[in-house]
């Protein structure tokens, strides 16, 4: 057995053209494979974490029936004040929170004194949400303070349509908890862009006392958490789950999951996209293994039937061609996991900015992540590309008659 | 001796089509005499009790002040509201809130919602506003009445078309209807009684019902009428502001 392994490695090393073709073919396949693999979960990342922390949190606590039921009755579906504090005693047990925050949401008119736009706002508590809107950008102005009671941050596209610069004050009238009406003043601190420019022009922040006074209430409409690791999420709200139904409280909870449909259409898609080129990818490199390889064995048939004539068996034969195409597909898969880790830390290293995807306003930088699972995947197809495809050549060969292998042109 | 009966027959015919009842124009005009001073300013105290499915009926009072086709209203009562004001001016809405420095525009559309669509019934002339067609004599929920459709004369009227009745007999308006651009039913409004100030029959009791939401209606009731001489700058955006 011996023997055949070092003559097999010396046939590698004696054809060595052919080897580096073969190889070669590997080493593209695991590179595409491992690139492509890793901007995709790059750009899944991004899209997740943006989503998470520009609004929605990990997960959102509400009344139950809000979300069924919330936009038509709104004021029957608030968390009071005793709700909030209940909740909180509850998460100041549990370890894995990083922030809990409260909002009000709410629907209403902008008016500059001259014409008005309809919003929809929000209340929030302006230093905790910092740390969670770290994808809202603030692109004229300051970020809004606790202490500036009436200020508050304007979408950019609404600012343009009711041309409102920062230190202007306009009006907001909305409807009150109650169904009836009222309205406050708001002193624009900073003009904020997301990643939705139609979710711009209506969008409106300002601190929540504010807004609980214009809309004659101490409730609100949701308890955001952000946790220590986006991976907590599910066995969090599970637990969360538990606790409530064990206390008999009339909460419900949603994951980011739950709240963001088209994270999930991306996703789909995605995947999609990337078997696709998948599989194009995998058949490029296996018909260019498995044609190198049968080139191989066909112009060594008159070694073949040298190897043959000296005493060697058709097992041995095939045992060889085969433990050929092993080498050659183990170098091909580790050097294709080195230059596709290298080729990904490049990328990334490069900072080429991509254009703004449909719908935002801002471009981002190209990241390629090294996930593990196309490490190993890549290499596995290209081992198995090789020795597969080497079969059937190698089979072929050694079942010629001696005599006609020797006389083989 | 001919020529006399051509001429009498002539004549008969005439007179035959010179009497043909009221216009419908003249039908409308006289209407809308019930519901005001016409050119002359005058005011009236509002009070409106909303209705709505499963909550306490609301109460406001308002003074109400119109001059042309403008309307200026204040709000009196309940405390909450007490110090607001609207005005009506041509299509447009403006309302101001205590302690808030800008006058808010509410635009056509955003008022067929909520009270200020009954604000908008109450206020609307007529005549000027809309094209009237006599559809003929009807007879409504016991009354007979000249069924009159009416359609905006633009686009900035608050509803495109009203289905409108007006009792025959005395020329008082009974019933409408109001139409959304899309044929959709907004408001019924029934005029239910009338009161006699100065020698002259004005409206005193409106119901206006929201036909999409079931239990969702509201009294306007007006008392105490009066001619005012009010000036032109009273029924301004700008003076809002100084209210």
């Amino acid at each position: 057995m011996n023997l055949i392994l070092k003559i097999a490695f010396l046939n590698i090393l004696r054809n060595y053209r052919r080897s580096i073709i073969t190889v070669l073919a590997i080493i593209f396949g695991c590179v595409s494979l491992i690139v492509y693999g890793g901007y995709v979960e790059a750009l899944y990342e991004g899209l997740r974490e943006s989503t998470i922390r520009s609004q929605l949190g990990h997960l959102q606590i509400f009344k139950k029936g809000f979300n069924e039921f919330g936009h038509i009755e709104p004021e029957k579906y608030l968390l009071t004040n005793d709700d909030v504090k209940q909740i909180n005693d509850i998460i100041k047990s549990l370890s894995d929170v990083e922030i809990a925050t409260s909002r009000l949401n709410f629907n209403g008119l902008l008016s500059n004194g001259r014409t008005s736009a309809a919003v929809m706002g929000v209340g929030i508590n302006a230093e905790e949400e910092s740390l969670l809107s770290s994808f809202v950008s603030i692109v004229d102005g300051e970020d809004l303070f606790p202490d500036e009671v009436d200020g508050g941050l304007i979408g950019k596209g609404l600012a343009e349509s009711l041309d409102i610069k920062v230190g202007d004050w306009v009006t907001l009238l909305a409807a009150t908890a109650d169904g009836g009406m009222n309205a406050v003043d708001i002193l624009v601190k900073g003009i904020i862009t997301t990643i939705s420019s139609e979710y711009d022009k209506r969008l409106i922040r300002a601190n929540l006392p504010h807004i609980q006074n214009l809309m004659y209430t101490d409730s609100i409409s949701r308890l955001v958490l952000l946790l220590k690791e986006t991976e907590q999420t599910e066995p969090f709200a599970q637990n969360l789950v538990e606790i409530f139904t064990a206390k008999n409280m009339d909460l419900e909870i949603r994951t980011w999951r739950e709240l963001t449909p088209f994270y999930h259409k991306v996703v789909e898609m995605f995947d999609n996209q990337f078997l696709f080129i998948r599989i194009i990818v995998m058949v490029i490199v296996v018909l260019s293994i498995a044609n190198t390889m049968v080139m191989a064995v066909m112009e060594r048939t008159t070694e073949i039937g040298t190897i043959r004539a000296l005493g060697n068996t058709r097992r041995e034969i095939l045992t060889l061609f085969i433990t050929e195409s092993i080498y050659l597909g183990l170098i091909g898969g580790v050097l294709g996991i080195v230059f596709g880790i290298a080729a990904s830390k490049g990328i990334t290293a490069a900072g080429i900015i991509m254009p703004p995807p449909p719908g935002s306003s801002s471009g981002f930088p190209i990241r390629i992540f090294v996930v593990f699972r196309f490490l190993w995947q890549s290499m596995a197809l290209g081992l198995a590309a090789a020795v597969l495809s080497s079969i059937y050549p190698a089979v072929k060969a050694a079942r010629l008659k001696i005599v006609d292998a020797l006389r083989f042109v | 001796m001919k020529k006399m009966l051509f001429f009498q027959i002539v004549l008969l015919f005439l007179a035959g089509i010179a009497y043909g009842g009221p216009t419908a124009g003249e039908i409308l005009q006289k209407a809308d005499t019930f519901r005001g001073f016409g050119e002359n300013g005058f005011s009236f105290d509002l009070m409106i009790i909303s209705h709505r499915p499963h909550k306490k009926p609301s109460k406001n009072r308002l003074i109400v002040n119109v001059k042309s086709q403008k309307s200026l209203v204040k709000f009196l009562a309940p405390k909450r509201v007490k110090g607001r004001a609207m005005l009506f001016e041509g299509r447009n809405l403006w309302l101001k809130i205590p302690r808030t420095r800008k006058v808010i525009r509410i635009s056509p559309a955003q008022r067929l919602m909520g009270e200020a669509s009954n604000g908008d019934v109450a206020a609307t002339n007529f005549s000027l506003d809309y094209k009237p067609v006599l559809v003929g004599e009807e007879e409504v929920e016991g009354a007979l009445c000249f069924h009159l459709t009416l359609t905006a004369v633009d686009r900035r009227v608050t509803y495109h078309k009203i289905e409108y009745w007006v009792i025959k007999e005395t020329g008082k308006p009974f019933k409408s209807m109001h139409y959304s651009v899309s044929e959709k039913l907004l408001k019924v409004v029934y005029y239910k009684s009338f009161e006699k100030l100065n020698g002259q029959e004005k409206i005193s009791r409106l119901l206006l019902i929201n036909p999409l939401v079931k239990g969702n209606y509201t009294w306007m009731i007006y008392k105490n009428y009066q001619r005012e001489d009010l000036g032109e700058h009273l029924f301004r955006k700008e003076n809002l502001n100084r209210l």
